[in-house]
C-alpha cells in the first residue's frame, strides 16, 4: 500500500506492448463494427496502425532495460 | 547570478571568446524576433476589425458571457449561432469587455500576455531542469518559442489557443517540481511515520500543493480548448510512471472535477454544450494535410525538434523520463489531429513549447558536470568522449550556433520602414505581398494591418449600419461597429452541417424572404445550400479589400 513504486523500464515496455496491441485491435475493430467510411482500411486507419506499430516497437526496445526506474 | 557561467570548463581563450560572441549573436537575433512580435502585437491591438477569421465570434462569445448567457445553443434557429470552444478564455477576457465594451484588443491582449507567460515558463523550466544553472539557455529557449512562426502568427489574436498553451506549460513546469524534491520511496517512508497505514497513501508529502496546482492548471487548459487533452494525458502518464496509485487518485479527482463542470454546463445549456463542444468537433480527416503540417513543423523547427527527440531518447534509454519528455511525445503525437477539417498550424504550438524545454535540457546536459559521474556507469562508452576538452570546445561553439540556425529557420520580419535596412542586410524580400517576410512562405497572418485596412473596415460597417434589418456577415466585428446583432457563425455552421448537426432550413427561408438587409462574405465558409440561397437571392453591391482579403458585399435582388 505504502510503496507506490515507480514503474520500471521493463514494466513500461510491457505496458507499451499491451497498449499498442490493444489500440491496433481497436483500429481494426472499427471496420468490423461498420464505423469506417471506407471498405477495407481507410487512410486514417493505416496511420493509426502505423502509430500502434511504433508503440509496440518502442515497448519491445524497453524490455531489455530491466528494473531501472522508467 | 551570471547569465552564462562555464568558467569551470577551462576552455582555450579563443574558444571562450568565440562562444561568448556566438551566444551574444543568438541572443540578439532572438531579441530582434521578440521586437518584431511585440510590434506585430501592438499593430493588432490598434486594429478594430477581424484580422483572423473568427476573432469577432470569440468576442461575441465573451460578450454573451458578460451578459450571463451561454453561447452554446441551437444554431438552427435565429440568430443561427453557437460556439464550439470551451468558455475559460472568454471568461478571462470578460472583465476587460465589461469595462471597455466589445473591443477586439481585449482578447488580443490576453493572448499576447499568455504567449509571454508561456515563454517565461519555458525559460524557468529549462533553468530549473538544468539545476538552476545557465539561465541564458532558459532565456534562449523561451525566446525561441516566441520566435516560432506559429507562436508569432497566432499569439496576439483574439483566440483561445495561446491561453491553452500557457496553462499547459505552467501545469507541466509546476508538476515537474515535486519530482525534483523526493522519490516515491522517501515520500512513503515519511508517510509511514506520521499516518496510520490505511491513510498513508493520502499523506500530504505524497500530494504536495504543486501537484494539485498542476492538476488545476490542466483542467483550466482543457476548459480553454479541447486540444489540451493530450497534455492532460501526458501529465497523468508521467505521474503513472512515477507512482501508479497516486496517478490514479489524481486522475480520479481531476475526472470528477472536470466531469462535474461538464455535466453542469450541459444541464445549463440543455445539451447544446455536448453537441457544440464534442460532436461538432468530430470533422472530416485528411491524411495528406496531417503529413503536410508535420513536414512544415519539422522543417521550421528542425534544431528544436531534433534536440528534443534526442533528449527523449536519452531519457528513455539512459536516464529517467521527465514530465517534459513525456509531454513532448504526447504533443508530437497529438499533431496527428491536424488532419481534421479546419485544423491548422496552431495544433503544433504545444509541441513547439515542449520541444523548447526538452532542447534546453538537452543543451544543458551537454554543459553539465555530471557527465563525469556517468563515466562510471555501464553505458559509459557512449558518454566518455563527452568529457574531453575537444568536446567541450565543440559544445561551447555548437550550441549557440544551433540557436542561430534555429532562428534562421523561423525567421520572419517586416521588410519596409525601419525594417528595410535589416531586411536588405539579411537578403530578405517581401513574400506576402504586404511588406512581410516569413520563412514558411506566404502567410495570411503576420503582415501589419494598415490605416487603409481600418478605413475599409469602417466603410463596410457604415454599409451594414445603413442596411435595413439584420446583416448576414461572415465577420462579427463589423457588426459590433455597425451596431447590428451578430447573426450566424459561418465556420461552425459549416462543420456542423458536414457532421449532420445543423439544419439550414430556417436560415435559408430567411434568406429567401430577403430579411437580411446586407450580406458580407469573406472566405464563404458556409454550408453549400446556404451559399446557393445567397447567390439566388442577393446580388453583388461592391467589393472591398481589407487585410489582403476581398470582402464581397451583396444586397437583396429586386
Amino acid at each position: 500500500m505504502l510503496d507506490d513504486a515507480p514503474i520500471t523500464k521493463r514494466q513500461l515496455g510491457w505496458l507499451m506492448l499491451a497498449a499498442g496491441a490493444l489500440a491496433a485491435v481497436a483500429v481494426l475493430a472499427v471496420d468490423a463494427l461498420g464505423a469506417g467510411r471506407f471498405s477495407g482500411l481507410g487512410p486514417a486507419q493505416w496511420q493509426a496502425l502505423a502509430g500502434c506499430g511504433l508503440i509496440i516497437v518502442f515497448g519491445l526496445s524497453l524490455l531489455p532495460l530491466g528494473d531501472r526506474p522508467a | 547570478m551570471k547569465l552564462f557561467d562555464i568558467s569551470d570548463w577551462e576552455l582555450p581563450r579563443w574558444a571562450r571568446w568565440a562562444s561568448t560572441l556566438l551566444f551574444a549573436l543568438a541572443l540578439a537575433a532572438l531579441l530582434f524576433q521578440l521586437a518584431v512580435y511585440v510590434h506585430y502585437a501592438i499593430s493588432l491591438l490598434r486594429f478594430p476589425f477581424d484580422y483572423d477569421q473568427g476573432e469577432g465570434f470569440e468576442l461575441y462569445d465573451t460578450l454573451l458571457h458578460t451578459q450571463g448567457r451561454w453561447p452554446y445553443q441551437d444554431s438552427a434557429v435565429f440568430p443561427f449561432y453557437t460556439s464550439i470552444y470551451p468558455p475559460l478564455f472568454h471568461l478571462l477576457t470578460a472583465p476587460l469587455v465589461l469595462i471597455f465594451g466589445p473591443q477586439l484588443w481585449t482578447g488580443r491582449l490576453v493572448g499576447l500576455i499568455a504567449s509571454l507567460v508561456a515563454a517565461a515558463a519555458i525559460a524557468y523550466g529549462v533553468w530549473r531542469g538544468n539545476g538552476s544553472r545557465l539561465p541564458l539557455l532558459g532565456v534562449l529557449c523561451g525566446l525561441a518559442f516566441i520566435a516560432s512562426n506559429y507562436t508569432f502568427a497566432i499569439g496576439p489574436l483574439f483566440r483561445q489557443h495561446m491561453t491553452m498553451v500557457m496553462f499547459e506549460t505552467l501545469a507541466i513546469v509546476i508538476l515537474s517540481q515535486p519530482a525534483e524534491q523526493k522519490t516515491n520511496r522517501e515520500d512513503a517512508k515519511d508517510a509511514k511515520k506520521t499516518l496510520p497505514k490505511p491513510f498513508a497513501l493520502f499523506a500530504s508529502s505524497r500530494f504536495p500543493s504543486q501537484l494539485w496546482i498542476g492538476a488545476a492548471l490542466l483542467i483550466c487548459a482543457g476548459y480553454t480548448k479541447q486540444l489540451a487533452l493530450a497534455t492532460v494525458l501526458a501529465a497523468l502518464a508521467w505521474l503513472f510512471v512515477r507512482g501508479p496509485r497516486r496517478a490514479v487518485l489524481v486522475g480520479a479527482v481531476m475526472a470528477a472535477v472536470a466531469g462535474g463542470i461538464f455535466l453542469w454546463i450541459n444541464w445549463a445549456t440543455e445539451d447544446w454544450w455536448y453537441v457544440s463542444i464534442i460532436r461538432a468537433n468530430i470533422n472530416e480527416y485528411d491524411l495528406a494535410q496531417t503529413f503536410g503540417f508535420f513536414r512544415e513543423w519539422f522543417e521550421l523547427h528542425a534544431v528544436l525538434a531534433l534536440a528534443a527527440i534526442g533528449w527523449l531518447i536519452y531519457e528513455t534509454y539512459w536516464s529517467r523520463l521527465s514530465v517534459y519528455s513525456v509531454w513532448f511525445a504526447f504533443a508530437l503525437a497529438n499533431g496527428a489531429l491536424s488532419g481534421k477539417f479546419g485544423a491548422g498550424e496552431s495544433y503544433f504550438v504545444t509541441t513547439t513549447a515542449a520541444a523548447c524545454v526538452c532542447a534546453g535540457l538537452a543543451f544543458g546536459k551537454l554543459f553539465s558536470p555530471q557527465r563525469r559521474e556517468e563515466r562510471k556507469e555501464s553505458y559509459s562508452f557512449l558518454f566518455a568522449p563527452c568529457a574531453s576538452s575537444r568536446f567541450k570546445v565543440f559544445v561551447a561553439i555548437a550550441i549557440p550556433t544551433l540557436f542561430l540556425m534555429q532562428t534562421r529557420l523561423t525567421l520572419h520580419t517586416y521588410t519596409e520602414g525601419m525594417y528595410a535596412p535589416i531586411a536588405r542586410v539579411l537578403g530578405l524580400a517581401d513574400n506576402s505581398g504586404r511588406g512581410f517576410y516569413d520563412s514558411q512562405g506566404y502567410t495570411q497572418l503576420g503582415p501589419r494591418p494598415t490605416r487603409a485596412d481600418a478605413e475599409a473596415g469602417y466603410r463596410m460597417a457604415a454599409l451594414a449600419a445603413a442596411a435595413p434589418g439584420p446583416v448576414f456577415s461572415e465577420e462579427a466585428a463589423l457588426m459590433f461597429a455597425a451596431g447590428k446583432p451578430v447573426v450566424t457563425n459561418p465556420f461552425v455552421q459549416l462543420v456542423m452541417y458536414q457532421a449532420g448537426l445543423f439544419d439550414p432550413a430556417e436560415e435559408i427561408a430567411m434568406i429567401k424572404r430577403k430579411e437580411f438587409g446586407l450580406v458580407i462574405l469573406r472566405a464563404q465558409f458556409y454550408p453549400p445550400p446556404v451559399l446557393a440561397a445567397l447567390g439566388a437571392n442577393y446580388r453583388p453591391l461592391t467589393e472591398i479589400r481589407m487585410n489582403g482579403f476581398t470582402y464581397r458585399i451583396l444586397e437583396p435582388r429586386p
